[in-house]
C-alpha cells in the first residue's frame, strides 16, 4: 500500500469521510507494516480505536466479583441492622410499658391514699356517727395516757426552767 | 410473642391494683373481729357544725372532715386479739410505717401509734390496742391531716 494513498485515506478519515471497508483498510495497514516515523502517531490512534487485542487484567473477574460482594455486604449489614431492630422492638414496647405502668402507679400511690374496695358498714349516717365518735373517743384516751407524762414532764421542765430563772435573776 | 406481652403487661397491672389495697383489709374477714367501716361519703353526711360535734369546745367536725376513710376492728376473744395484732404489727413492720407513739398503761394494755407521712402532712394513722385481758382494737385513719388536728381533736374528747 502507498504511503500516499494511506495519507489521502487518513485525512478522510480524520474528515470522517471513510467507509467501513477503508477503515478496515487502514487499521489493517498499521497493524502489519512498520509504519514510517511520520505516521507513529496516527498509527497509536488506529491500535487504541481498532486493536481488539486489548490485553484483559488477569484479575478482572476476581476484581468484578468482589465489587458485586461488596454491594452485597452492604445490603446485608443493612437488612441485619433493620433485623436487630424488629427483633428489639417488642423488648422496647415491654420496656415502655412497664415503665409507664410503674410511673402511673408512682404517681397515683404518691398523690392520693390507697383508694379501699370496701363497702360502708352503716347505711345510716346517725349509727356511723355514733360509731366514729366512739372511736375518736377511744383513740383519744389512749393518745391521752401516752401525751400526759409528757405534760407532767413538761410542767416539771417548766418549773426547773422558773427555779434556774429566778436564781439567776436574784443574784444579780 | 403477643400473647407473652399482654401476660406480663396484666401481672403488672395485677400488682398494681393489689399493691392499693388497705392492708387492713384482710382483718375484716377474721373470724370473731367485729370490723367496722365508714367511708368519705358517710363522713361527709354528718353535720359540719351541729353543736354535738363540738367537744370541749373544739370542733371535731374540722379532724373528720380531713378524713377519707375510717376503720374500726375489734375482738373480746383473747386468742383471737393476740393474733389480730401479731398480724397487725407484721404488716406495720412489712409496710415501713412509723412509730407515732407506745402506750403501757398501768392495766396492762399495750398501745402502738403507727404513721404514714409527715407530722404536716399524714395520710395514715393506726393505733393498735393490745388489751391483754379485755378487748384488743385496731384503728385506722386514712386522709391528709396534721399531727396538730390530732392533738386538738383529743384535747376535745380529754375535756369532755
Amino acid at each position: 500500500m502507498q504511503i500516499e494513498e494511506i495519507h489521502k485515506l487518513l485525512d478522510r478519515f480524520y474528515k470522517g469521510e471513510t467507509s467501513l471497508d477503508e477503515e478496515k483498510r487502514l487499521s489493517d495497514f498499521f497493524r502489519q507494516e512498520v509504519v514510517p516515523k511520520s505516521l507513529e502517531e496516527d498509527r497509536r490512534v488506529f491500535l487504541s480505536l481498532y486493536d481488539q487485542n486489548v490485553p484483559i487484567p488477569s484479575d478482572l473477574e476476581q476484581r468484578i466479583s468482589a465489587l458485586i460482594d461488596s454491594f452485597d455486604d452492604d445490603r446485608e449489614m443493612k437488612s441485619e441492622r433493620t433485623g436487630m431492630r424488629r427483633l428489639l422492638s417488642p423488648f422496647l414496647v415491654v420496656a415502655a410499658s412497664v415503665l409507664l405502668v410503674f410511673g402511673i402507679r408512682f404517681f397515683v400511690q404518691s398523690d392520693s391514699p390507697k383508694p379501699t374496695l370496701m363497702a360502708d358498714t352503716y347505711q345510716n349516717p346517725d349509727d356511723a356517727y355514733r360509731a366514729t365518735m366512739h372511736a375518736l373517743q377511744l383513740f383519744s384516751d389512749n393518745f391521752e395516757k401516752g401525751m400526759q407524762p409528757i405534760e407532767k414532764a413538761a410542767v416539771h421542765v417548766e418549773k426547773t426552767q422558773k427555779i434556774i430563772h429566778q436564781t439567776i435573776y436574784t443574784k444579780q | 410473642m403477643r400473647k407473652l406481652l399482654i401476660a406480663i403487661l396484666f401481672v403488672v397491672c395485677a400488682a398494681n391494683i393489689s399493691a392499693q389495697k388497705n392492708p387492713f383489709e384482710q382483718f375484716t374477714e377474721m373470724d370473731g373481729v367485729t370490723s367496722v367501716y365508714i367511708s368519705k361519703n358517710m363522713l361527709s353526711l354528718f353535720p359540719k357544725n351541729a353543736k354535738n360535734m363540738n367537744y370541749g369546745g373544739i370542733d371535731v367536725g374540722n379532724f373528720l372532715h380531713k378524713l377519707s376513710s375510717i376503720l374500726i376492728l375489734t375482738t373480746e376473744d383473747k386468742n383471737i386479739g393476740k393474733r389480730m395484732v401479731s398480724l397487725a404489727n407484721n404488716q406495720v413492720k412489712a409496710d415501713n410505717y412509723e412509730l407515732l407513739m407506745r402506750v403501757k398503761s398501768d392495766d396492762d394494755d399495750n398501745v402502738n401509734f403507727f404513721m404514714k407521712g409527715k407530722p404536716e402532712s399524714i395520710r395514715e394513722l393506726i393505733m393498735i390496742v393490745d388489751g391483754s385481758d379485755d378487748e384488743s382494737v385496731i384503728l385506722q385513719f386514712l386522709g391528709d391531716f396534721t399531727l396538730q388536728d390530732i392533738q386538738k381533736m383529743t384535747e376535745g374528747f380529754g375535756k369532755d
